[in-house]
């Protein structure tokens, strides 16, 4: 059976500015800007919508300009909206 | 201890050695230029760095960083010079970096005459910067006292992480004198204080409450610090509210205010029954102690009133002396910039002004006719 | 920790002041990963990185890292850097700072010390305008372009760092736009372990204001537009770099050689007897 890696893609949700890069970078179409879940600052959070779609290329972390995407190897493809990186 | 005949720029420049200087930022100018040079050749064998900046606003922002990075910094300088360093100094205020800067005054405005001397840079030597602040301004009136008061400007810096000028002139770097020289274990000598928590704990402006001065952790030392030019909170952060804003400058401000007592310095002569007190500093006070002893000798109670800390002055000094005296003569190169404090701290004497306005050193026969018509 | 920089960021402090789509924030988070990488295989001590920088949006990058950092007056981040560096020439001093900043009312400061070789890493976040202040003129806009202070359009031709820095003397020039990342970080990885005058210029985006100015108001426009006219050369002279929003920007590195950095010269000179 072939191996198929996964991954987990998680936002940082306060720190989410809707600019768009990720969703515009990504080559498998993992993001989608969404309405709804609104950050303290005002900023409609983007969505993690299709972490099964992921290949890992960590072009949205490294295009995030708000330290607010990670991107990790996972058993099964994930993803999770963490609004807080305070305790 | 060593008996030494030196001018005053070498003086300077061995009272900074001995309170361990190590890195020194220089421009060339009239008439500091033997500092750097001498200290060009001496610095290195004492472990020091000796720089020539690209220009005076260079000078002034790497003594800064060399400051935060742990050692003790200094720059030599003259008025066109100092007025380029004006945002680097309100930059050392306001991040309280421990720095000494060496200002020997020339005849200003702008070029003016750069071999000649003056006395026109009182209020620009402290209010050079931009907003509200204190810094400590020291006036030497002999080359003894280049010696000891750099030394001291140094112990002030460290103590109260602020910027202290040693302020004499074009006449006091050049003339030569005799000068009891100590070495470093015969002085005094003081260094900023350091962290007592770890660095999660720690606050790089959280002041001691007893003297208003933070403990100083330097680049390296795993503290993480942030030398902040905008308004700031305890941690370092920008901070543009009112509350960190007022907090902040009233500290800087205090700091200072608050310490005067152990900060002001002053000298008397023949004042315990003047009547007429004359109030000079630098060079031109050497001359009004001759014209003192001699008013005294045609019976006239003449008395002299020499502040060694410009700034803060010591006001409370001043009043107990000028008590008594009935005119208050302030002597000074300038159409009155120390006069103008003395006129606020006394205001219910008598102050009179005698400029003193030339690029020479001033002459017995030039503060008399100064001094004459209000004799 | 969940951002795997969280560890070198003032997280408390997060999200940062810039805007949507600030090419500022993909710099840092450049320079941070390859400082990350570097920490990770010994390379490197962060504790012993001093960051500065200066007066406009770069400049508030010193307010996010956690590192030893300084936010200097107006262009005098490379005047402070090299005092910090002559004090304790153990620490790793970086400059991150703006166009305007570093090559503008810096230019004196930024001439003499590559001249100098001076031992200092040099990022250029450069954006083309002085946002922070609202979009006044700035040395690199391209001419044509309008801002604040040049409402009838920039008649100036725009400055080209990477030129300056190879004829006064840099060792280590390169220049990257922020829609190539990883090129950036590794980049900086390198230079990060060299000695001499390292000058990076980074191309970057500023969609709210000189975006704007340009028609390219939405961030992704914007990264769609630098994609375009950026064009990575290999093997080509810093001299023959292109400097043209309007038609091509030449990326890569332009220049890696060794010579020896102020440091070195300054103790092969300064070879005194200690008292």
């Amino acid at each position: 059976m072939p191996f198929k890696r996964h991954y987990k893609v998680l936002i940082i949700g306060d720190r989410c500015k809707d600019c768009g890069i990720c969703v515009y970078v990504c080559p498998t179409n993992v993001f989608e800007k969404s309405r709804k879940l609104m950050n303290k600052k005002g900023y409609w959070v983007v969505s993690p919508a299709h972490p099964e779609l992921c290949v890992g290329c960590k072009l949205c972390e490294y295009m995030c300009p708000e330290f607010a995407i990670v991107v990790k190897y996972s058993p099964k493809p994930y993803s999770e909206v963490i609004m807080s990186s305070e305790s | 201890m060593k008996v030494k005949f030196q001018p005053g720029n070498i003086a300077v420049s061995e009272g900074a050695i001995v309170a361990g200087l190590k890195f020194f930022a220089g421009y060339p100018i009239t008439p500091v230029n033997e500092i750097f040079e001498y200290l060009s050749q001496e610095l290195p064998k004492y472990d020091g760095i000796i720089y020539q900046a690209e220009d005076e606003i260079a000078a002034i922002n790497a003594i800064i960083g060399a400051s935060w990075a742990g050692v003790k910094a200094m720059t030599a300088t003259s008025g066109p010079g100092y007025s380029l360093m004006a945002e680097g100094i309100g930059y050392a205020v306001m991040v309280e970096a421990p720095i000494v800067i060496v200002y020997s005054m020339r005849a200003g405005p702008s070029t003016g005459v750069a071999t000649g001397t003056g006395q026109g840079d009182v209020i620009q030597s402290k209010w050079t910067s931009h907003g509200h602040y204190e810094l400590i301004v020291l006036a030497p009136n002999s080359v003894q006292e280049c010696f000891d008061l750099t030394i001291e400007a140094f112990n002030l810096a460290e103590k109260y992480r602020v910027p202290v000028i040693v302020l004499i002139d074009a006449v006091l770097s050049h003339m030569s004198e005799k000068y009891v020289w100590k070495s470093p274990s015969e002085v005094k000598l003081i260094t900023r204080k350091k962290p007592a928590v770890p660095p999660e704990q720690y606050k790089p402006f959280k002041p001691d409450p007893e003297d208003l001065v933070p403990p100083m952790a330097c680049y390296g030392e795993g503290y993480a610090v942030l030398a902040e030019s905008l308004s700031h909170d305890e941690r370092g952060y920008y901070d543009p509210s009112k509350e960190t804003y007022a907090k902040l400058i009233e500290r800087l401000t205090m700091k200072i205010i608050k310490n005067k007592k152990n900060i002001v310095m002053s000298e008397t002569y023949m004042t315990s029954d003047a009547n007429i007190l004359f109030i000079a500093f630098g060079s031109v006070s050497r001359v009004v102690h001759a014209i003192v002893r001699e008013l005294r000798s045609k019976g006239i109670r003449a008395g002299l009133f020499r502040p060694v800390t410009l700034w803060p002055i010591d006001d409370e000094g001043l009043r107990k002396v000028a008590s008594k005296a009935e005119k208050v003569i302030v002597v000074e190169m300038n159409y009155g910039q120390l006069y103008r404090e003395i006129m606020n701290i006394l205001r219910d004497k008598n102050v009179l002004l005698a400029p003193v306005i030339s690029p020479d050193p001033p002459t017995i026969d030039d503060v008399y006719s100064s001094i004459g018509e209000i004799l | 920790m969940i951002h795997e920089l969280d560890d070198l960021l003032r997280t408390e402090r997060l999200p940062h002041v810039w805007c949507p789509g600030c090419g500022i924030g993909i710099a840092l988070s450049a320079f941070l990963r390859a400082v990350k990488m570097l920490a990770r295989r010994g390379k490197i001590d962060p504790k012993k990185i001093v960051f500065v920088s200066g007066i406009g949006c770069t400049g508030r990058a010193a307010g996010y890292v956690k590192l030893d950092a300084a936010h200097t007056p107006h262009g005098r981040a490379l005047a402070y850097a090299v005092g910090v560096k002559l004090a304790n020439p153990e620490l790793e001093v970086v400059v991150f700072t703006g166009d305007g900043d570093l090559v503008g009312i810096g230019g004196n400061h930024f001439l003499h010390a590559a001249r100098r070789n001076f031992d200092v890493l040099v990022i250029m976040v450069n954006n083309m305008i002085y946002a922070l202040t609202g979009g006044q003129l700035a040395p690199t806009t391209p001419q044509g372009v309008y801002t604040t202070t040049t409402p009838y359009g920039n008649p100036e031709p725009p400055l080209d760092a990477v030129k300056i820095a190879a004829v006064a003397g840099a060792t280590y020039i390169a220049r990257w736009p922020i829609t190539l990342p990883l090129m950036l970080q590794k980049s900086i990885e390198r230079a990060l372990l060299k000695k001499g005058f390292r000058f990076i210029e980074v191309i970057s985006t500023c969609p709210e204001i000189f975006g704007r100015h340009i028609g390219y108001r939405d961030p992704v426009e914007l990264l769609k537009y630098l994609r375009k006219i950026v064009r990575v050369r290999k093997g080509i002279s810093p001299l023959e770099a292109q400097y043209d929003w309007f038609k091509v920007i030449d990326c890569g590195v332009f220049l890696d050689i060794e010579r020896p950095g102020y440091i070195e010269l300054y103790n092969r000179y300064f070879k005194v007897e200690k008292k």
